[in-house]
Parts: C-alpha cells; sequence; structure tokens
C-alpha cells in the first residue's frame, strides 16, 4: 500500500507558520510564530519531527545557515516549503472548505 | 539578594540532547537561543525532555537490532547467572543472598555486596562489549541467523527464569525486593550495552564502510 502524503493537523499548522515567517525560517521564529498563532506552548522538537516528516515527503527543504557563538556554535537549519508544499496545502485547505461548507451546526458563527 | 538568571542553559540537559537525539545540532542551538533570549531552566528542561521523548521511538528503530541483540545478550547473562550462582535464585531476600554470597567467597558485609556488583557488573558489561563487536564484525548473513537462534533460546530461558520460581512460590512476598537485586546486574549490563551502540555503532560503520 502507498504510503499517504496526507498532512497531519500539526503539519498542516507548521507548514502555514514556515509560510508566515518567510526567509527566516528556523526554529526560533517558527515557534515563536506558532506560540502566538496557536496560544500553546510550541515544544521545538516536535516541530522539528513534523519538519523532519515534511522534508521525507518534499514539502519542505532544509538548509543550514553558519554556526554562531551565540547558539553555542550551532548552526541555524532554515526551512522554506517547495512547489510540492505549496500544492499540498492548497489541496487540503480545498478538502477542509469543502467539509465546512454544508454543516449547519458550523454556519453563522455560533457554537 | 536574587540571583542573576545564567546565560548558560543547563548542560547537563544539552548534553542529554545530544546524545539521545544524534541530529540535534540545530535544534540545541535554537534551544540555546532562545534560552539566552529569556526562557527559564525549567523550559529548557521541558524541551529537551521532549525532544527526546519524541527522538527516542526513531533512534530504537534505527538500531533495533543492535538494542534487541543488547537485551537478548543482558537476559542470557541474566539467566547464566542464575546457572552459576541458583542458590541466589533461590534464597532472594537480599540479607540472606549477602551472607550466602560472604560463606561462598569467605567476604564479610558490605565488601560481599561490593564484590557482587563490581564483578558481576564487569563480567556482564565484558559479556555484551564481546558480542556487540562480534556483531558490528560479523557478515549479515550469520549475524541474522544467530540472532535469531540466539533470541528465541534466551526468550524461552528468560521467561521460564521468571514464571518458574513465581509458580514454584519460591519468591514470596517482600522477598521480591531481593528479586529485583540478584536481576540488577543484567539491567546494568543492558543500560551499558545500549549506551555502547548509541555511541559506537556510527564510528564502527564508518570505518567500516570507507
Amino acid at each position: 500500500m502507498k504510503k499517504s502524503n496526507r498532512l497531519s493537523d500539526f503539519e498542516l499548522i507548521v507548514l502555514l507558520v514556515l509560510l508566515r515567517v518567510g526567509d527566516d525560517a528556523y526554529g526560533v521564529p517558527i515557534a515563536r510564530e506558532m506560540q502566538e498563532q496557536t496560544e500553546h506552548e510550541a515544544k521545538l522538537g516536535s516541530i522539528y519531527a513534523a519538519l523532519e516528516r515534511l522534508e521525507k515527503k518534499g514539502f519542505v527543504v532544509s538548509e543550514l545557515g553558519e554556526p554562531t557563538k551565540e547558539r553555542g556554535g550551532r548552526a541555524k537549519r532554515y526551512f522554506h516549503v517547495t512547489k510540492q508544499g505549496m500544492r499540498q496545502i492548497r489541496e487540503t485547505q480545498r478538502t477542509l472548505t469543502r467539509l465546512w461548507k454544508g454543516v449547519p451546526e458550523l454556519e453563522g458563527g455560533r457554537p | 539578594m536574587k540571583r542573576p538568571k545564567s546565560v548558560e542553559p543547563p548542560k547537563l540537559a544539552t548534553w542529554l540532547l545530544e546524545r539521545f537525539s544524534p541530529e540535534s545540532g540545530s535544534l540545541a542551538g535554537d534551544l540555546i537561543e532562545a534560552f539566552r533570549h529569556g526562557h527559564s531552566s525549567s523550559w529548557y528542561w521541558r524541551q529537551v525532555l521532549v525532544a527526546i521523548l519524541i527522538t527516542l521511538p526513531q533512534l530504537m528503530r534505527k538500531y533495533l537490532a543492535l538494542f534487541t541483540y543488547t537485551v537478548a545478550c543482558g537476559a542470557a547473562i541474566s539467566v547464566a547467572w542464575f546457572f552459576l550462582f541458583p542458590n541466589a535464585a533461590r534464597t532472594s531476600a537480599f540479607p540472606r543472598v549477602f551472607a550466602l554470597y560472604a560463606r561462598s567467597y569467605g567476604i564479610d558485609w558490605p565488601w560481599s555486596f561490593v564484590y557482587q556488583m563490581v564483578f558481576l557488573t564487569a563480567f556482564q558489561t565484558a559479556i555484551v562489549g564481546i558480542t556487540l563487536i562480534a556483531h558490528l564484525a560479523s557478515s549479515h548473513q550469520l549475524r541474522q541467523g544467530l540472532f535469531r537462534a540466539l533470541f528465541v533460546m534466551v526468550m524461552v530461558l528468560a521467561i521460564s527464569n521468571v514464571v518458574l520460581p513465581l509458580v514454584s512460590g519460591i519468591v514470596r512476598g517482600i522477598e521480591w525486593i531481593g528479586w529485583v537485586i540478584v536481576s540488577a546486574p543484567a539491567a546494568i549490563a543492558f543500560v551499558l550495552g545500549s549506551w555502547k551502540v548509541t555511541r559506537s555503532r556510527d564510528s564502527v560503520m564508518g570505518v567500516k564502510s570507507m
């Protein structure tokens, strides 16, 4: 059976956060943006795990920056969404929008 | 007076992260950077523990054969230990066990305890070390065959080793404490073996692939 390339909720959030952060998307700003948007403490370990899965699926690419003293001599790892990743985001958006429409309980902004 | 906040994150946490999450250079850098921008030590520890917990299954999958092999070796040693010292299994309450050791080796408490721990741990670590080296050095086909045979044998012996004393009522009540103590060397062997695997696997394989 072919392995599914479908996005989990968390992976979708990570991809959207990457798009929001832009060119400077490495661990710290990604976690900050995620925390601001979701209002939950972002765990960098979870974010990295999701990013690695996304990289394996071809939705994200990463490159290493220069090591800096502030980071104890460790390099930053920058992440970018690929074209395939963008396609997947749009497809997920279409699916979710379709599912949202026509559900009376979700219309009109009432719980 | 309030102590000023350290600019250095907890070293032990960083060390653990890099130890158990081998490809975590950038993650460690991110955590250090965030810590220096005002996060607390407890935040740092939380982040490290989550990162390790997430990576562990991945690490286990990567080294599954070696981990299983190490555990099998530890179990084999445990079985051998009960065969070599059957009285320990029959008299598991630890004062009796150590009295037995004192008599067997002519050593008095507490040196009997020290002797037991040092000797058995060294013995088991050596066996785990040798089997791991043999495992790494042997051919894939030979390794698979030997591994399967050893694994099945050890599992059968290990299960009977634990179940039989319980069923026969040899181990009763508080004697479980003694049972745990006499099993401790095998547990130490598992930990040391796993430690050895995670530390040396890449370098050994690197040399082999050259």
